[in-house]
């Protein structure tokens, strides 16, 4: 089960809030706790040693807070790192597990080798996160078994984020309530987050996935130069709307169930720099490196070279966070994270200054630093070889290949050409700024809304309806 | 942007819930077929969310291999008087003893397959054999035995390409897209099966994009035509797609009496695909169908070629090299099956 899936929407969702709303603010710590086990449990499949592993971190972690919260001086400090270094190999193990069966071919029996849960790493990274504020001293202890577990199970965070600390939301959950006018004030985040993913995202990656004639179905080496540009600008923005929908998403089943969430996207294409790009994208995960491994290094309060290399640390673990996330031998996430490590770099010692401070080319520079960032990331390009090959088409010159279809790109012009168009216009904030102000007006609004919900089931459908054919 | 609820207070809600409603009874009311989006939605709420629609092959392929198989459909048979003499009589009378037995299941890990008849009632096999066959595997020296009997010496590509139509699936669309054998006529459409090659629709590749097949067989005169069916309905009983190819042979002979049909194998999928689809996408259905397919061939004016195993790997599945989703073919590999036919794949 995921936000996109008909069970969640009309069955899971709606009952949920329900029944939330109905019973009273005691039982909601409960009842979020033990619904976001439903929906965990749905969500992953039914696979019982991913319960198991989430619920044991769970325990761990909640016992781990109490411990930390009582326990003074030198005693405090060395639990507080035991624990987080238990939370950290925890979610390295399976890749490390993984990686070491590929290369003894098989040697480890395979009952060691656990796939990672699904949303393991923004899991890991929320407990991680909680045990450092109690450490802190930003927030108590919880001592409530099932809030610590609402919090760090909330099935509107626990896929992909966004990674909200339990300061923030037990803060937030105190001021809001549940109301009818929350849930509603949530559908509506809730339907243009899930337009974006399913009529933007969904569509504009079918340059790439799109049976038969998508680049993968293609194969990367077979690509026609002009499909392959395509695909360099496709990827990112199916990246971004398949991310900010669903962070829309998260925050307005969030405002239903009566916290704020924290914004994880803001217009992060208009920025001017790498670094500011990524104080707009992903926002709580950058935040969360600041908090957890920025900071406590010395952050930038330090001499410069110093200062450097925190920068490296955090982008170091940038990259290996990422290639947890994904399948595929992270080879390239590392290779992404150092590329935009060079450019962040060359930023911190104002050496790009005279780009970055000129209004034009700091909006020629951001893109294209970008742009070829997410063409090192993209997941559909999982090893070297296959990004190597990419490139090759992409600057291809002189003769065709014979292997090389050059009218391959048409049939994605027609079918995509529209919906990337409109998607570069969402990437401005002039599509938000237009509906804040359409919202004062109910009828307009509320038409949009249904439209926007009914076409995107339809289409939901749509993919749920059409087997391959070949 | 923050806290910014709407002020409607619960209208969004009670629209939502509204059309949820209205979707529910007219999906209830309204006709049992649907014929827009509206309607489909429709159906498809008052369903409970689950996509009912059956695949556009035009029947329904179940699970357990059993199925609602749709009618074959014909063509409007708009063309001179031809005598349909041959043929067709499958597969007891073409066949010679031995070949009526069920060929067993294939093993993997390259162990010898028979899966190919012995056709032995036939002119003594002086296939043509160009010398360059380094690429091939020697796996299809087994499967000359089908191959072409010649009696005419060779001629140049380009000749014998000139009057050649390629007829299949997507996979012959891609043939055409990526194998570009010049002077060879394709006619080849998505979703295409045995039972559907003479509806309608017109060819997905340029050059007979104006034709359905009657069109384009009672248009142009071919000496050779290569089929490549099955993939799409191989979820269907044996005996249903071999029937219907037969009768799609039998059609097409009756538009050009003096054409060879050359029906090609049915290449593997990927070990992942044939082990994620038992009852569809499997290679023991694959080689099943193709033993099968390979005894419509009479030697005579019906020819098998079997060279599945070009794209095979160690494991005697399609090598996930040749394939991004474990069916069809990466661009660059159309070429092995293009020089397979020109090596060994010409029939006079």
């Amino acid at each position: 089960m995921t936000f996109y899936s008909p069970g969640f929407i009309f069955g899971f969702l709606p009952i949920f809030v329900v029944l939330y709303a109905l019973l009273g603010s005691k039982l909601r710590s409960p009842i979020l706790f033990f619904g976001s086990i439903v929906f965990y449990w749905f969500a992953s499949g039914g696979a019982i040693m991913s319960m198991a592993v989430i619920l044991s971190t769970l325990l761990f972690n909640y016992a781990a807070g109490l411990f930390i919260g009582i326990a003074e001086g030198r005693m405090k400090k060395v639990l507080f790192s035991f624990c987080t270094v238990i939370d950290a190999a925890a979610l390295l193990s399976p890749k490390v597990m993984a990686i070491i069966s590929d290369s003894f071919s098989a040697s480890l029996p395979d009952s060691l080798v656990i796939a990672a849960p699904i949303g393991f790493s923004f899991y890991i990274f929320k407990n991680m996160s909680y045990l450092r504020q109690v450490y802190d001293g930003k927030i108590e202890s919880e001592q409530s078994f099932f809030a610590i577990g609402a919090y760090l199970l909330n099935f509107a965070q626990v896929l992909s984020g966004p990674i909200q600390t339990y300061a923030d939301f037990k803060k937030s959950r105190a001021e809001c309530k549940v109301s009818l006018a929350s849930i509603n004030g949530g559908l509506y985040e809730f339907i243009i987050g899930l337009a974006l993913k399913i009529l933007l995202a969904d569509r504009i990656i079918r340059v790439w996935t799109a049976g038969l004639y998508g680049i993968n179905s293609i194969g990367v080496d077979s690509i026609s130069t002009p499909l392959a540009w395509l695909g360099f600008f496709a990827f990112p923005l199916y990246l971004y709307f398949e991310f900010y929908g669903y962070s829309l998403m998260s925050r307005g089943i969030g405002m239903m169930l009566g916290y704020e969430t924290p914004d994880n996207f803001l217009y992060p294409y208009i920025s001017r720099s790498v670094s500011e790009f990524w104080r707009r994208w992903h926002m709580t995960l950058g935040e969360w490196f600041k908090e957890n491994i920025y900071f406590p290094l010395g952050g930038s309060r330090c001499s410069v070279p110093r200062t450097l290399f925190n920068l490296t640390v955090v982008w170091l673990c940038t990259g290996v966070w990422h290639a947890l996330c994904f399948d595929g031998n992270g080879v390239n996430f590392m290779l992404w994270a150092a590329f935009l490590l060079f450019f962040i770099l060359l930023e911190k010692l104002e050496v790009l200054k005279f780009i970055t401070e000129n209004k034009i080319l700091s909006h020629i520079y951001l893109p294209i630093v970008i742009l070829f960032s997410w063409m090192i990331f993209n997941t559909n390009l999982p090893t070297l070889g296959d990004l190597g090959a990419y490139v090759s088409r992409l600057f291809a010159v002189g003769e065709l290949p014979e292997y090389v279809n050059a009218n391959d790109w048409i049939v994605h012009v027609k079918d995509v050409g529209i919906f990337m168009a409109a998607g570069v216009i969402f990437l401005t904030p002039w599509p938000r700024n237009i509906y804040e102000k359409l919202k004062a007006n109910k009828f307009i609004s509320i038409l949009l809304m249904l439209v926007l919900f009914w076409i995107s089931v339809y289409f939901i459908f749509c993919e749920g309806a059409n087997p391959m054919v070949y | 942007m923050k806290k910014n609820y709407n002020p409607d207070s619960g209208l969004l809600t009670i629209c939502l819930l509204m059309t949820l409603v209205i979707a529910i009874g007219a999906g209830l009311l309204i006709s049992v077929e649907s014929s827009n989006p509206l309607e489909t939605l429709m159906f498809y709420v008052r369903d409970g969310f689950t996509s009912a629609e059956t695949p556009d092959i035009g029947g329904e392929v179940l699970d357990n291999g059993e199925d609602t198989e749709p009618d074959f459909i014909a063509p409007d048979i708009s063309f001179p008087e031809v005598t349909t003499d041959e043929v067709i009589d499958v597969p007891e009378t073409t066949l010679s003893p031995e070949t009526s037995v069920q060929t067993p299941e294939t093993t993997v890990n390259g162990t010898e397959t028979d899966r190919t008849p012995e056709t032995t009632k036939k002119p003594p096999e002086t296939t043509v054999k160009p010398p360059d066959t380094t690429k091939i595997p020697e796996t299809t020296k087994k499967d000359e035995t089908t191959s072409p009997v010649t009696t005419q010496p060779p001629v140049s590509d380009e000749e014998y390409f000139s009057d050649v139509l390629f007829l299949g699936d997507w996979r012959t669309v891609g043939f055409a897209l990526y194998a570009r054998i010049p002077g060879a006529t394709y006619f080849a459409r998505t979703s295409m099966n045995v039972s559907n090659v003479f509806d309608k629709k017109v060819s997905e590749t340029s050059d007979t994009s104006s034709y359905d097949l009657a069109g384009l067989l009672s248009e142009k005169k071919f000496g050779k035509i290569y089929i490549l069916l099955g993939i799409n309905e191989i979820g269907y009983s044996y005996s249903w797609i071999v029937n219907n190819y037969s009768k799609t042979i039998e059609y097409i002979r009756m538009y050009q009496p003096d054409a060879k049909i050359i029906i090609q194998s049915n290449m593997h999928v990927t070990k992942k695909k044939s082990d994620a689809n038992p009852n569809t996408f499997s290679n023991a259905r694959i080689d099943e169908l193709n033993s099968r397919l390979s005894k419509l061939a009479d030697g005579k004016n019906i020819f098998y070629l079997g060279f599945e195993e070009i794209f095979d790997g160690p494991d005697g599945a399609m090598s996930p090299d040749y394939s991004g989703d474990g069916v069809h073919l990466y661009g660059k590999c159309y070429k092995l099956w293009r020089d397979w036919i020109k090596a060994n794949g010409k029939i006079y």
